[in-house]
């Protein structure tokens, strides 16, 4: 091994563990002033702290639910778990929903609600692509729109949660009471509109929809879809998803429109 | 030696500040942008970042190069800073003297090296690689260190030196990074400034740190200390004209209060280069 990778991996298990893996201190200089531990010490309290800062800059509601204590104690155990892989700082948090999971097993919403903030983050930072406009719409003529693909645009997430997630979300954003916690099957969309990143409740049907269409599926494959899961006729089927297209181009959701 | 481009004096583009550079536009010669923070597919930062190129130059500055690290070279992060270089067309991109984690690990820190032929090789061989995926030269910054390691064979001057030497590539010189070793190695900071290759020097960091008794630690919260301001003045005296900036990071204050602290090393600059010598926009 070479005397390069030695020295890095001793400092690096050093930065992870602190004095359970001192060996590096015989690989340095005392310096000429105070203690080699503490000049140690800045590397390992600088690498804690930064990424204990990315945690909080991600997930600053859930520090200000949890307090900031209980949050150190959170990330601390979640950098052990999860050492960086990534070259953006950023990129290093993205793992904490999935981590919430284990961690906060009983607290169920939590990692609910790190996925939330975590999806309105890559929202933010989505392609910046032209969303479909209504003009291009108009021009597909009528017996093609059974076939009708409609491809979401990169900023769009739809979520699921077993919990008021969203209501709790809303409340610590508007700095609001905290609804009782409680389990509840719930939808909600993420998308970006110019610079801003929007969230908002889905009913059931909305968000069949939004997914199928996720899916690469047609617009008549949709309308079926309703008309079996929201008890519609055919007819109906397909003037209710008409109009939810209508609403989904002018909220931004649709990328373009794929004819098969 | 150096690409001949003299930009004046710059700041640290931030995104506390993108929305009063764009309804004042101040009079700022330059910004030089965190790579890192633009490595996404779009977006606010994205946005910002092209409508301030507009009307400035940028530089690209990278803290995840790595460049000194046992790992192979992360050819993926490269691909994206050389997309980015691009689309922004920055005037130079740079990156530090250090490594940053093996075995595939980043720990997002600035750690130092050991100063060896060993070291030295196999970074001069990565450089030029880097340089060569990347389509032009780097610039390498020197780090702020707290720690020294037994089997260095040279001085930090002279590994700096003899690396932009041999893979030719140039060098971002940060002052305060000089002082701060200066105090936390015990050497006498004008004999770093004095070791540097005056043809390589393209770019001046400038920054405030934190006085911890017995060591410094390189903050970047506070204004620039007077005796980084005086180690400046006998760097702008050795190297002639670099492009300066100001580096803040934490406790980042209004624009106008870091445009009139550029202001401190545009007067240092005139003192000694002549007023007609000196662009602040």
């Amino acid at each position: 091994m070479s005397v390069l990778l030695n020295l890095q991996e001793m400092l690096q298990a050093h930065l992870f563990v602190g004095d359970d893996d001192d060996r590096i201190a015989d690989q340095l200089m005392q310096p000429a002033k105070g203690a080699l531990a503490d000049r140690l010490a800045i590397y390992v309290d600088a690498y804690r702290l930064s990424l204990i800062d990315a945690l909080e800059k991600e997930y600053v509601l859930i520090q200000a639910h949890l307090g900031e204590e209980a949050f150190i104690e959170l990330s601390d155990a979640y950098i052990d778990e999860h050492p960086s892989r990534f070259f953006s700082i950023g990129d290093f948090t993205k793992e904490f929903p999935d981590f919430l999971v284990n961690y906060h097993a009983k607290k169920g919403y939590l990692s609910e609600l790190a996925t939330l903030i975590r999806a309105l983050s890559l929202s933010r930072d989505a392609a910046d692509e032209p969303p479909l406009n209504q003009t291009e719409l108009a021009d597909i003529p009528l017996h093609d729109w059974p076939l009708l693909c409609f491809r979401t645009h990169p900023s769009v997430y739809c979520l699921t949660f077993q919990w008021n997630t969203f209501e709790i979300w809303k409340a610590l954003v508007e700095g609001t009471a905290l609804p009782s916690v409680c389990k509840e099957v719930s939808h909600c969309v993420i998308w970006r509109k110019e610079l801003q990143a929007y969230v908002k409740n889905l009913a059931p049907l909305e968000y069949l929809m939004l997914r199928a269409w996720q899916e690469g599926r047609c617009f008549s494959d949709v309308c079926e879809l309703v008309c079996t899961n929201g008890m519609l006729s055919e007819t109906d089927a397909a003037g209710f998803v008409a109009g939810y297209v209508a609403r989904c181009l002018n909220d931004q959701f649709f990328l373009r429109v794929d004819i098969p | 030696m150096t690409d001949g481009v003299y930009l004046g004096f710059g700041l640290g583009l931030r995104a506390q500040h993108y929305s009063a550079i764009l309804e004042n536009w101040p009079k700022v010669d330059w910004f030089e942008a965190m790579t890192e923070d633009y490595l996404v597919a779009g977006g606010r930062s994205l946005h910002y970042l092209r409508r301030i190129r507009e009307r400035y130059p940028i530089v690209l500055h990278g803290v995840s190069l790595s460049v000194g690290s046992s790992d192979p070279i992360n050819f993926d992060y490269l691909k994206k800073v050389k997309e980015l270089a691009t689309s922004i067309q920055p005037t130079w991109i740079s990156d530090h003297l250090c490594w940053t984690g093996v075995h595939g690990l980043n720990v997002h820190d600035l750690l130092p090296l050991p100063y060896t032929e060993e070291s030295m090789k196999h970074i001069v061989n990565r450089v030029q690689q880097i340089q060569d995926f990347l389509g032009r030269r780097i610039l390498l910054e020197n780090v702020s260190s707290y720690i020294e390691y037994r089997s260095s064979v040279m001085k930090e001057w002279e590994f700096l030196a003899a690396i932009a030497k041999q893979a030719d590539c140039l060098i971002l010189l940060d002052i305060n990074n000089i002082y701060v070793n200066s105090i936390n190695h015990q050497f006498n900071p004008l004999d770093y400034l004095d070791a540097m290759p005056v043809n390589r020097v393209q770019q001046f960091h400038l920054a405030g740190h934190a006085d911890c008794e017995h060591y410094i630690i390189d903050t970047h919260d506070a204004p620039v200390v007077d005796s980084v301001w005086s180690l400046y003045d006998a760097a702008v005296r050795r190297f002639s004209k670099v492009s300066t900036m100001i580096e803040r990071d934490d406790n980042i204050p209004e624009l106008a209060e870091l445009v009139e602290e550029l202001q401190r090393a545009k007067q240092i600059a005139e003192t000694i280069w002549g007023k007609e010598n000196v662009c602040v926009a």
